[in-house]
């Protein structure tokens, strides 16, 4: 079975409520639904975790959660896969919470990990750094860690991550015409990091 | 600007800029590098066992059913046929002699769902939870599987019903928490109504659609044209001109904004507004829409009056027509208590004068009805029953939204229950009803500043509103599914500018000087540190230009300061300035006018 799909496939929006709207009663529909997004999903947390099976106990928790969704009362059936986005995102988030609060003997917060800071950009944070490990260029490796978290996360969830407007602009919260403006700043505040970058190298 | 602002009219091409259309194609390839490395793929094994173990409490409906959503009209099939792909075996060939428990489990339910296909037929089975059936009813037929007869009240419906109105008729159509009520003429089918999705298609007449809250995908097709919906009032109305014959349908959104989509046809009906569209086009041709402001004439129609009173008494809330209700009917007390007697006609026009629109009223001749028998008397309804709430309980949330200097805007809550906390969100909005669902409903947004993820943090602040701009807000608890559970009321404030204190007074005082001015004095918790700015450069200083502090106070009460040294000889242009520290940077919310001394 080859659970990797090809990346630049969207699901059509039609089809996929109708999916949505026959999966509480239909497991055709529903697995339809998890053969599309299960790969998107599960990289989407594999790069925000570093375990491997911690990204598995996410995905299962993040589909748990789509399945109960989909299958109870009111559910909002418009962007399917921009909400499992979402639900995967605060199950990193929790993740790192709980993590937090079981400490290692011998390692404490604020002893300078990659993870210290603030808990909603913990994954993200980590997600941009193999991001950056793509990039040919030293300089725009280095611009792009020195981004404004914000300006950050846009430019790794639209480029690395992949994701499609409407889930991007249900992630962020925002309408299209404003991740447009977000998108624009976060790539024009790379720009002036990458000549900021430039000027301190000559 | 706010980068979260609907307002503004974004870049929307990053290939305007040259530069940034590179820099966006050199990630593009770096992300599709870093994605094809490897890492991220999903073992097989977890894969399959996850997909197993989803699936196994689904029954397993076979593909020969198809949806009946699209047996009514072939014309608004989805763009491709909706066959579900049947499960696919994702291990292979061999059959062990003896299945474990959980997938024995998972084909008895499969055996158990396809036998009730079989038996009792897709449609049936696939029939959503959401309680279906006719409201108060008169003169009007329900056409089912062939069959027509009269609808009586109560009766139960289901997808795929026909329900037609005599010219002298009407029905409500209680659908879930939605409900729709035809006026006389109108012929409605009911394409599917699930408690999470209705779909109706529209063919003659006028019907006044109210979405029964947030989470209800609500469709309704005039011919090629659909309105989508979610948390809505509608109204539409299809019209024959009389001139020659063609048809239209005029549609009024009276609370929230209603989607409109057809062939070469892409618009939003606002609230607020009407829209009459040309129906019958030549495939490829213009679409023809007119798009206006609803008038005072539109609605004064008693028919929108009558349905949007009976909306506020279920609860809802009577968007446009809100001034019209206590004008249009000084006495609520008429309205019929349906716990306590039959209920009366659902129909507001019967006994009414006749609508001031002026438009043609519909002809049943479209209507498929083979006899349109007219009641004028209708029955009493036997088995009334209370109105079920169009939303779930919400728990309430107290908020406090004040207006501080400087354009922003202070929120602060009440705790929420901790059961089902995830985060919470407050909405802004440009009106006063704000619905407690997420993804905001336009024209409202949700400002990133105004998400917190911690149940113990009860405030935040929206700022860069335009100063004399009225904004409302409502705050909600969601649980990690997004789910609102505990919701606020709506607050509104007017944008303050940043508060002008004066001239500042400088006096000299050795090698410096002594400054005053008028304190601050705006509300409570808009106030931060005072910071005194000083350059030689700047005429006019500021903190957040880089200007150097030379002083700070914390107390707004504070009036007056000493500065003992400044370098000389030069003269400095000075001004003091008022900030609030916010988790968002630090925003100006006072100043002085700039004064100037020179240190000899």
């Amino acid at each position: 079975m080859d659970h990797v799909l090809p990346r630049d496939s969207r699901m059509d929006p039609t089809r996929e409520r109708a999916l949505v709207a026959r999966a509480r009663v239909d497991a055709a529909a529903f697995g339809e639904l998890y053969d599309f997004y299960m790969p998107r999903i599960h990289g989407f947390i594999a790069r925000r975790v570093g375990d491997r099976a911690v990204a598995e106990d996410l995905t299962a928790t993040t589909f748990e959660r789509g399945l109960g969704a989909v299958r109870g009362e009111g559910f909002r059936n418009d962007a399917f896969g921009g909400w499992l986005y979402r639900v995967a995102a605060n199950a990193v988030v929790d993740h790192v919470r709980r993590d937090r609060r079981t400490v290692p003997l011998g390692a404490r917060a604020g002893d300078g990990g990659p993870d210290d800071g603030d808990e909603a950009g913990v994954g993200d944070e980590r997600a941009a750094r193999a991001f950056t490990e793509a990039l040919d260029r030293d300089q725009l490796r280095r611009a792009l860690l020195r981004l404004p978290e914000n300006h950050r996360r846009i430019i790794v969830l639209k480029f690395y991550d992949d994701l499609e407007l409407d889930e991007l602009c249900l992630m962020l919260g925002c309408s299209r015409a404003t991740f447009a403006v977000k998108l624009h700043r976060a790539l024009r505040a790379l720009r002036a990091a990458l000549a900021k970058e430039s000027t301190d190298a000559a | 600007m706010r980068p979260d602002d609907d307002r503004l009219v974004p870049f929307d091409r990053i290939g305007a800029d040259p530069v940034l259309d590179a820099l966006a194609s050199e990630l593009t390839d770096a992300g599709r590098r870093a994605r094809s490395a490897g890492r991220e793929t999903p073992r097989a094994a977890f894969a399959t066992d996850l997909r197993a173990r989803l699936l196994a409490g689904l029954p397993i409906v076979a593909p020969v059913a198809g949806p009946p959503l699209d047996r009514a009209r072939p014309s608004l099939r989805l763009p491709e046929p909706l066959t579900p792909r049947p499960v696919a075996p994702r291990i292979a060939a061999r059959t062990p002699m003896l299945l474990p428990a959980p997938r024995w489990t998972a084909l008895a339910i499969a055996a158990v769902v396809l036998v009730a296909v079989v038996s009792l037929g897709p449609t049936r089975l696939l029939t959503g939870p959401a309680e279906l059936r006719a409201g108060d009813v008169a003169a009007a037929t329900l056409s089912r599987d062939g069959v027509t007869s009269d609808l009586a009240p109560s009766e139960a419906l289901r997808a795929d019903d026909l329900i037609t109105t005599g010219p002298d008729g009407f029905a409500t159509l209680e659908l879930g928490t939605s409900r729709v009520r035809l006026d006389g003429g109108t012929a409605l089918r009911l394409v599917e109504a699930t408690t999470a999705r209705v779909e109706l298609d529209q063919s003659a007449g006028r019907a006044w659609h109210r979405v029964g809250g947030p989470g209800v995908s609500y469709t309704v097709h005039t011919a090629e044209v659909s309105w989508t919906a979610d948390g809505t009032a509608f109204d539409l109305r299809l019209e024959t001109d009389p001139s020659n014959g063609g048809a239209w349908v005029r549609g009024i959104g009276i609370e929230h904004d209603v989607a409109i989509t057809g062939p070469n046809l892409t618009a939003t009906l606002d609230e607020g507004a009407v829209a009459r569209i040309r129906l019958g086009r030549q495939a490829g041709s213009v679409a023809d829409v007119a798009l206006r402001p609803i008038t005072d004439a539109d609605l004064r129609d008693p028919w929108l009056i009558d349905n949007a009173r009976r909306d506020a008494q279920l609860g809802f809330d009577p968007g446009v027509l809100d001034g019209w209700l206590a004008e249009a009917n000084p006495t609520p007390a008429a309205t019929p208590d349906p716990t306590v007697g039959p209920s009366l006609p659902d129909d507001p026009v019967t006994g009414s004068p006749e609508p001031v629109v002026t438009i043609a009223p519909p002809k049943p001749t479209t209507v498929p009805t083979p006899k349109p028998t007219p009641k004028p008397t209708p029955r009493p309804t036997p088995t009334p029953k209370p109105t079920a709430k169009p939303t779930p309980a919400l728990a309430s949330l107290g908020l406090t939204a004040t207006a501080c200097p400087g354009g922003f805007t202070r929120l602060a809550w009440t705790v929420a229950p901790a059961e089902k906390f995830n985060h919470y969100q407050s909405i802004r909005s440009s009106k006063t009803s704000i619905p407690a669902v997420y993804p905001p409903v336009s024209p409202g947004v949700a400002p990133d500043p105004l998400y917190v993820a911690d149940r113990a943090t009860l405030g935040a602040v929206d700022a860069g509103l335009e100063p004399g701009s009225t904004v409302s807000y409502r705050t909600m608890a969601f649980s990690v599914d997004d789910v609102a559970y505990a919701a606020s009321s709506v607050k509104t404030v007017t944008a303050k500018a940043v508060t002008a204190l004066g001239a500042l007074i400088l006096t000299p005082e050795g090698a410096g000087f002594s400054a005053g001015w008028a304190p601050y004095s705006g509300p409570d918790g808009c106030f931060g540190f005072y910071k005194l700015v000083v350059s030689t450069t700047d005429l006019t200083p500021s903190y957040l230009d880089g200007a150097s502090p030379v002083w700070v106070g914390e107390s707004a009460a504070t009036s007056s300061t000493i500065v003992e040294t400044l370098d000389p000889p030069d003269t400095y242009h000075v001004r003091l300035e008022a900030f609030l520290d916010t988790p968002g940077g630090k925003i100006l919310v006072a100043q002085t006018d700039v004064a100037d001394i020179i240190i000899p």
